[in-house]
């Protein structure tokens, strides 16, 4: 795209993960033109990133692979990946978002997607989207599934060596890209850019010597569970063993006033669940606990998969463990009193220990949107009863994580509300005409 | 850009990356002994994480991790169990993609 090209959209989509999708699909649905801003080099979001979904056990990448072609095929949506909103202000009546957009070294329109230079790079480098427990390449696609399937080079890691040039049939490598900058003109925006999960985990909140190699994310252990993950099964990184004793470990920075998020993150009880039961599925004879504060099964049929959870053995220990240390083995080993056993403070070991950490917003809008933070730092919701959509920027509405911690279900429901707002904006800037 | 301009910029490019590309060129080779070492190991039979960890001198976590991307790019295949661990086996020259 030529430098400072504008283009015009009835409503921006800022972020291309499940609830972005929803909402940017309800508006295209509707005979809106839709322009969905994605910072990553696949849209998807967390969701195609998961093994499974709660309650149901659906298979989350069957769900989102569909809603994610359904957008990429749509007539009136426009995708723009590896791009970042730079700034966004209400100019005349219009949202004017200036975008960049981040060179991906290839040439997207020559690229096939053949990963032949994928296979051709000798530089390898730790595969986040897989948790990091395998390697990918310099240049590489994120995975299988991404779209639009275009190979990306990471430019850090590249050594110019060549060989993606010489391999590439169709002489997509481009090393000479630069960053561009365009702009975007809509009259709606809606705002879904989502959580990440608290990385910079401080060792005093879980005692020393802090995490190991066999402590990981719940966001690892999604990969760990999922079909296509790095080892095909649910084997502890640190040695490859199939671990025999699994533990989560909940609240690990939500509901904490000592690490600043006094918040309940939501979705971690239901997660570590779902998790505890694919790894009985999948390892029947593991030992399964789960250490819990209390457990928050609020939504439709939640509480009945609590129970399912509990008859299928999986233990629930009321305790908030510590970890402190791990044996010659590996193993993780675990100190905690236990609120409801009682006979004061007890240590265990386990093979693996997964940490439900805090949801974080994704998305500081400071000197970007002029929308407002909430004490938390997800978006502001001025009525969140009324309108838990609408930010206090007009004609700007938000959804899914990025309002605060909200599960799959709650995150698409409100990206039709966001969707139906934005579109009740539209009609009513057009004198009552819809699309 | 003509087919000259693009190699001079090219040239200038790798002049400014220099450092990262030495860092990056001397991080690829190391991988490419490694890989070679694993290969070399798995010839001689099928092996868990731990016993290539152990043979190579390497971290069992590094071990595993190199093993996932053998398998990833097609130059490893899991094979029988052996107590909590699983072997890993290289697949025949003429099936692997890499």
């Amino acid at each position: 795209m030529p430098n400072g090209d504008t283009q015009k959209f009835d409503s921006l989509v800022l972020g291309g993960g499940i609830a972005g999708l929803a909402a940017a699909l309800d508006l295209a649905d509707a005979g809106y033109r839709v322009a969905v801003v994605e910072q990553g080099a696949t849209i998807g979001g967390k969701m195609i990133r998961l093994s499974k979904v709660f309650p149901t056990l659906d298979c989350a990448s069957c769900i989102t692979t569909s809603k994610m072609a359904a957008a990429a095929h749509h007539p009136n949506i426009t995708l723009f990946t590896m791009c970042r909103l730079e700034e966004a202000q209400r100019v005349d009546g219009q949202v004017r978002a200036r975008v960049a957009q981040m060179p991906r070294y290839v040439d997207p329109a020559k690229c096939i997607g053949c990963r032949q230079c994928e296979y051709e790079c000798p530089v390898m480098v730790p595969d986040q989207e897989q948790g990091g427990f395998t390697a990918r390449k310099a240049i590489y696609i994120p995975f299988s599934n991404a779209i639009p399937q275009l190979a990306l080079i990471d430019r850090e890691h590249c050594m110019m060596c060549g060989k993606c040039s010489q391999v590439c049939p169709t002489g997509a490598v481009d090393q000479l890209q630069v960053e561009q900058e365009f702009v975007i003109e809509a009259d709606t925006m809606v705002l879904a850019t989502g959580f990440e999960l608290m990385t910079d985990f401080p060792a005093r909140a879980y005692g020393n010597p802090g995490l190991g190699d066999n402590v990981i994310s719940s966001l690892q252990m999604e990969r760990l569970l999922a079909p296509h993950g790095p080892y095909m099964r649910a084997l502890r990184p640190g040695d490859g063993k199939e671990p025999e004793s699994i533990a989560f470990i909940q609240c690990a920075g939500s509901r904490d006033l000592q690490l600043g998020k006094p918040y309940c993150s939501r979705v971690c009880c239901m997660y570590a669940i779902k998790q505890a039961m694919l790894l009985s599925g999948a390892l029947p004879l593991a030992d399964l606990t789960i250490y819990y504060m209390d457990i928050r099964a609020f939504g439709k049929n939640y509480e009945q998969f609590y129970n399912n959870a509990k008859a299928m053995g999986v233990e629930f220990v009321k305790a908030k463990p510590i970890i402190a240390g791990n044996n010659q083995g590996g193993s993780v080993v675990l100190r905690y009193e236990d609120q409801e056993g009682g006979s004061g403070a007890k240590t265990r070991e386990h093979d693996l220990v997964v940490l439900s950490l805090a949801m974080l917003p994704a998305f500081a809008p400071e000197e970007i949107v002029p929308v407002s933070s909430a004490t938390d730092g997800f978006l502001k919701v001025p009525q969140p009863k009324l309108a838990p959509t609408l930010t206090d920027m007009e004609g700007v509405f938000t959804c899914g994580a990025a309002a605060g911690p909200k599960d799959i279900v709650d995150s698409i429901a409100e990206a039709g509300a966001a969707a139906m707002g934005a579109a009740k904006y539209l009609a009513a800037r057009r004198g009552g005409q819809a699309a | 850009m003509q087919d000259t301009e693009r190699k001079e910029a090219l040239k200038r490019l790798k002049q400014e990356r220099k450092e990262a590309i030495k860092v990056n060129a001397a991080l690829a080779n190391q991988q490419k002994k490694d890989l070679g070492r694993i290969k070399e190991r798995l010839a001689q039979g099928p092996a868990t994480t731990l016993e290539v960890a152990q043979d190579l001198g390497m971290p069992p976590k590094e071990a595993l991790w190199y093993l996932a991307a053998m398998r990833k790019y097609g130059m490893v295949m899991e094979a029988a169990k052996s107590g909590d661990y699983f072997t890993y086996e290289l697949v025949p020259q003429d099936s692997a993609a890499c």
